[in-house]
């Protein structure tokens, strides 16, 4: 292991990406199976005694009072923080531009978009600064940038990790997950993070199937489907590469078939994940008002340092999400769009579980290479329909991950494995499979 | 908030509720079940119970730590 402070002057010299908020030096004196391994946490991960401002001036100088139960569970098994990572304001982006502390740029190329909302720790783990790095998933705020930046990322069964000391972007689809540089670290810290935490109310009770001491990438007699709207939507660049993998499954002994989810359903989960999260996130961040927590601006009465305080701690890009999910919380909206998505989501679920009713698992392109950061900024679309499916897994608390496949314009791209609530096994041993025949195939 | 911001907040919010609008298309008449991913039963910590403490001696503690007084109800 490097020290500590060649660490360190490796990120300083790499301050172009803009991916730290802040370096630590952060471990415990014990033996465990993360000793000698560093880790950077992203910024809205509580780690005690110090800064979490999850990259918004309105946390400006929070200290948070203890750890997260994740990050504890990772100091007991030994391992090193090496810093705090730079994030879309909040977890709420997609992109890396939508920090406090200006734009994040890709591992690979910085004319590109690392993708968000876990920019910062995305980007250091793919510079091999560290180990692994914590993200959260909200809307594939992990898998995405762990797409775009050539890693593996992982979103664990919705519940299965603790978020004690997790700043809350919307509670009922936050997951605290991984980044790593292959499939078998990233089971690793799933194992030794997941488990009941009465410390978190939501925390599960029923446990993960997950062993990563009988991980073997088998694939023989598994039943994987691959929705052909999502597939059909991408160019051949990628198909092609795709339906190599997928002849490989087959040789394998894997069984796969092509289903239809349905292009209503498809169509729906970007506007279903926007209704619910951006209301939950508005509710949630009302208590940034400068009076009962937060930085606070002046001004001559209650309503004027409110005002004041949430014009100018907050981004534009948040403060837009907080006004249209103020809309939604409106009570002539409500039923039109909080409570119809709802039910939507709940069509999402269903429809994901009768997949799942006959398919172990579903393998799907994950995204396309990451955009320029000026198309972006442009407004300049992607050229694929359906451009957020990976937040299915999220409507349905299903685990899922992403796993580099091929480049494409000598950027990379992933595939992702979506498996049953708790069947995170299946979902690993996949994943390994696919790994594995990168490998080969490299 | 400048002219510019107030603009492109307008255009984002209506193209935002504009997005909204395809949910009304879907059919969910028969869905009666709540939105949670699945049945995980939620479980409320017991905690005892909580000592009630005088107000200034909160307010006086709070000022003492550099921490900030919470105003419960603002009373024009």
């Amino acid at each position: 292991m490097k020290s500590i402070k060649e660490i360190h002057n490796t990120i300083k010299g790499n301050k172009m990406y803009n991916h730290y908020s802040s370096l630590l030096n952060i471990t415990k004196n014990v033996d465990g199976i993360f000793s000698g391994k560093t880790i950077a946490v992203k910024d809205n991960i509580w780690v005690a005694k110090h800064a979490c401002e999850a990259s918004s001036k309105t946390l400006k100088g929070f200290i948070a009072p203890n750890n997260a139960t994740v990050v504890d569970k990772l100091l007991e098994k030994g391992i090193t923080i090496v810093g705090k990572t730079n994030m879309d304001e909040f977890g709420m982006g997609g992109t890396g531009l939508y920090s406090c502390n200006g734009i994040i740029v890709n591992a690979l190329d910085n004319k590109r978009i690392a993708g968000g909302s876990s920019s910062g720790s995305a980007v250091t783990t793919a510079l091999g600064e560290v180990d692994y790095s914590f993200g959260t998933d909200t809307g594939d705020s992990i898998r995405k940038p762990a797409s775009y930046n050539g890693i593996v990322g992982v979103k664990p069964t919705y519940s299965l990790l603790s978020r004690n000391g997790v700043m809350a972007y919307d509670p009922s689809y936050d997951t605290v997950g991984f980044f790593t540089k292959n499939v078998i670290d990233s089971a690793k810290l799933v194992e030794a993070t997941m488990g009941h935490d009465p410390k978190d109310c939501t925390s599960a009770t029923r446990q993960s199937n997950l062993n990563t001491a009988i991980l073997n990438g088998s694939v023989k007699n598994i039943k994987i489907a691959i929705i052909n709207e999502i597939y059909e939507q991408y160019s051949e660049k990628y198909k092609l590469q795709f339906d190599q993998l997928v002849l490989r499954l087959k040789s394998e002994g894997a069984n796969i078939e092509y289903v239809n989810f349905g292009k209503e359903l498809l169509e729906a989960i970007y506007p279903t994940y926007q209704a619910i999260t951006f209301a939950t996130a508005s509710s949630q961040l009302a208590a940034m008002d400068g009076v009962n927590f937060g930085h606070r601006e002046n001004g001559e009465t209650y309503e004027k340092i409110m005002f004041n305080t949430r014009s100018e701690s907050f981004g534009d890009y948040i403060m837009m999400r907080q006004t249209i999910g103020s809309y939604i919380l409106h009570e002539e909206n409500q039923e039109r769009y909080l409570h119809k998505a709802k039910k939507v989501r709940r069509l999402i679920i269903e429809r994901v579980q009768n997949i799942f009713s006959n398919f172990h698992a579903t393998l799907n392109i994950a995204a396309e290479i990451a955009p320029l950061i000026s198309d972006v900024k442009d407004g300049k679309g992607s050229h694929v329909k359906y451009v957020d499916h990976l937040q299915i897994a999220n409507h349905c608390g299903t685990p899922s991950i992403t796993v580099p496949l091929g480049k494409v314009d000598n950027m990379p791209f992933s595939v992702e494995v979506m498996t049953n609530i708790f069947d995170e096994q299946q979902m690993y041993n996949l994943a390994l499979f696919i790994e594995n025949y990168v490998r080969r195939e490299q | 908030m400048t002219d510019e911001q107030c603009k492109k907040l307008e255009e984002s919010f209506t193209k935002i509720i504009n997005d909204l609008d395809i949910l009304e298309k879907i059919d969910t008449t028969n869905v009666k079940a709540a939105y949670w991913p699945f049945e995980n039963p939620i479980t409320l910590r017991e905690d005892s119970d909580v000592e009630l403490m005088d107000k200034k001696i909160l307010i006086e503690n709070s000022i003492n730590d550099g921490m900030y007084v919470t105003i419960e109800k603002v009373v024009k």
